[in-house]
């Protein structure tokens, strides 16, 4: 089923990307334009992955093993973790929207309890703010809360 | 004699303070990568990326180095001592390290390892000195054409060589340039595949995509498995002496390993990880007892050692030498030298001595550095292992989140490694590797603007483009390579009937 649903996505992508290949000025050979060589690679998107679909479907399903989805819940809550991210970071600022995040991974991973993950994540955000931000004064999203920590230093 | 000049100029440079706490600190961060299965040095390279932005460039390219061959010699430790591969170019070790650990003699299999890369890493040096040099003044005269011809030579070796198969990685080198081609065309000023997001008209950044299909995806894919550590022996110190039985048996291979290593590394492709078997193969087929195989002969760690350090220094000469990555991991220093606006290629050696020279000596003294570090803190280095990973992935995606950001200050950057590394981690569970993705897509744009120029000086005219001679001979050895197999086939069936 996996196979089936990638050969489908990569086709289904394909195209639409032959597509607004097609619709950009492609040029001539003695003076190529910017569509030129999004085609090829369009054109050899699609040949590829109509093989790759058509490959898929002629050859029988493969049995998926059972505790997989169990696995597969842990990935996909830590998938949203970091696809919150971005939104978090925008509204919360660094430590806050990090610390929430790492948090999250933590109790996702069951390491050792709640009290102790939330030291852990606070412990470790808090470090990386110094090392990062204050040290080597790498640039990140600042507000209110990194501000005390800045006035702190003075 | 300019080259020992050159060298020694290089070597002022390495050891310059700073420079020498980038190698120490890229050589252990390399090893520990090394010894964790799951998190490759590819991926502690693509999460370390943007942290380079904040060195020079050689600091950059130096610490990458010690990452690499940190690595290499990490993967070693734990294929011996635990039969666990930290890395895939530490797969076939496995096999008679992990029996001689077995056997009381893990610690002479260690040394052996050791003292082999270390070996290997400086014959691999030497002849990418001489290489880059050669190739270095031959590619002076290479124009567009040549380049469009080393490019699909190089698209088509990476194909046959991938793991995996053949239609998959070809797939995966079109999404690579599919994703390059998105933004601003430069010649032109067209928009191309931007939808109407402002951001994505500067195009996609190498960095995020690598940090995702590299780094985050294989955050998943440890969270996925749950693999259980082993635990290691303690090796005494005086079990590292190898005896004078074994010294014997174990020079050879590691020369001849050396060899083969830097042969393959010049080919696109994972050069370590096939160095290993090949050297394996070559070593079984020329030993006088290969039923010892597999029961802990010393060749069979010596040669495979050996080889994958030396992969690592022939890795660097296309690079170097044509700016051109044929390996994931230089597709990573590639990134991390843009990241410095500055392009490698046939240039560099004249117009970055500094950078080049100052890299090649550091490769040394990285090797030396590790030797003196790896064998009297293996224990040290084994226990590592312990880490326990709902500690070590958290940690390692809050690095990726705030290297990522802290480079563009951009949140679809963010957003973008998150679906790269989700993207990373589904293609890999249906057997899509993302290795020639991400070197397509650092190759695409030599590719497209050569290709562009090559026809613009041609006057439109494709034959004079490919019928050139170094076209034409790379064009042919690149058909040569994807029908040889299927001849090979044709005539073996003829001849059996």
């Amino acid at each position: 089923m996996k196979q089936k649903l990638t050969a489908v996505g990569l086709f289904c992508f394909s195209c639409l990307y032959a597509a607004g290949g097609w619709g950009l000025k492609l040029g001539t050979f003695k003076k190529p334009g910017p569509g030129m060589f999004p085609l090829l690679i369009g054109i050899g998107l699609l040949v590829c992955t109509g093989i790759y679909l058509w490959q898929t479907f002629r050859k029988p399903e493969e049995p998926e093993p059972s505790q997989e989805s169990v696995h597969a819940g842990t990935v996909i809550q830590l998938s949203a973790a970091i696809l919150v991210y971005p939104v978090l970071l925008h509204y919360l600022n660094f430590i806050l929207a990090t610390f929430a995040v790492v948090y999250f991974m933590l109790l996702t991973l069951k390491y050792k309890g709640p009290v102790w993950d939330f030291v852990i994540a606070l412990g470790s955000v808090v470090f990386s703010f110094v090392v990062f931000a204050m040290i080597l004064g790498v640039s990140l999203s600042f507000g209110p809360v990194e501000e005390i920590f800045f006035r702190l230093r003075g | 004699m300019e080259m020992w000049q050159s060298l020694t100029h290089g070597f002022s440079i390495a050891l310059e303070p700073m420079n020498m706490l980038y190698a120490l600190v890229g050589c252990i961060v390399g090893t520990i990568t090394g010894i964790l299965p799951g998190i490759g040095p590819l991926g502690a390279m693509a999460i370390l990326l943007s942290f380079t932005l904040y060195m020079n460039a050689a600091g950059a390219m130096i610490f990458f180095a010690g990452i690499y061959y940190g690595a290499m010699y990490g993967g070693s430790t734990t294929s011996i001592l635990l039969n666990i591969p930290g890395e895939s170019a530490s797969v076939i070790t496995c096999i008679d390290g992990y029996q001689m650990a077995r056997k009381g003699r893990g610690g002479a299999a260690l040394s052996v390892s050791a003292v082999g890369s270390f070996v290997a890493g400086t014959i691999s040096i030497l002849g990418l000195m001489l290489a880059t040099s050669f190739l270095g003044s031959a590619a002076l005269r290479f124009g567009p054409p040549e380049f469009v011809a080393i490019g699909v030579c190089g698209l088509v070796l990476l194909v046959k060589l991938s793991q995996g198969s053949m239609l998959k990685s070809t797939i995966m080198i079109f999404l690579g340039m599919a994703i390059y081609s998105v933004g601003i065309d430069y010649l032109t000023g067209t928009l191309r595949f931007t939808l109407g997001i402002e951001r994505l008209s500067q195009g996609i950044d190498f960095l995020p995509v690598a940090m995702g299909l590299f780094g985050i995806s294989e955050v998943f894919e440890t969270a996925y498995a749950s693999a259980q550590m082993g635990k290691a022996r303690k090796v005494k110190f005086r079990e590292m002496l190898p005896t004078r039985k074994e010294w014997r048996r174990s020079v050879p291979p590691m020369f001849r390993g050396s060899f083969i290593g830097f042969l393959i590394g010049l080919i696109p492709g994972p050069a370590p990880m096939i160095s290993t078997f090949v050297s394996y193969i070559a070593e079984k087929k020329i030993s006088k007892h290969p039923e010892e195989f597999g029961q802990g002969a010393i060749e069979g760690v010596a040669g495979p050692e050996s080889a994958n350090n030396a992969a690592v220094g022939g890795a660097y000469v296309p690079l170097l030498a044509l700016g051109i990555p044929f390996t994931p991991a230089m597709a990573m220093v590639l990134g991390a030298l843009m990241l410095h606006n500055i392009t490698p290629g046939p240039n560099l050696i004249l117009e970055k001595p500094d950078l080049f020279w100052g890299v090649i000596a550091s490769m040394y003294i990285a090797n030396f550095m590790l030797l003196l570090l790896n064998l009297p803190m293996v224990n040290i280095f084994v226990n590592i292992l312990r880490t326990p990973k709902q500690i070590l992935l958290p940690v390692i995606v809050m690095l990726s989140l705030v290297g990522v950001y802290s480079v563009n200050s951009s949140l679809i950057d963010l957003l973008i490694m998150g679906l790269c590394g989700i993207i990373g981690f589904m293609f890999k569970r249906v057997g899509f590797q993302p290795a020639p993705l991400i070197i397509a897509m650092v190759i695409s744009p030599m590719l497209e603007n050569s290709l562009r120029q090559a026809l613009l000086i041609s006057g439109g005219d494709l034959g004079a483009v490919i019928w050139r001679p170094i076209c034409g001979a790379l064009y042919l050895i690149a058909l040569g390579i994807l029908v040889a197999p299927w001849l090979v086939k044709r005539v073996s069936i003829l001849a059996n009937n």
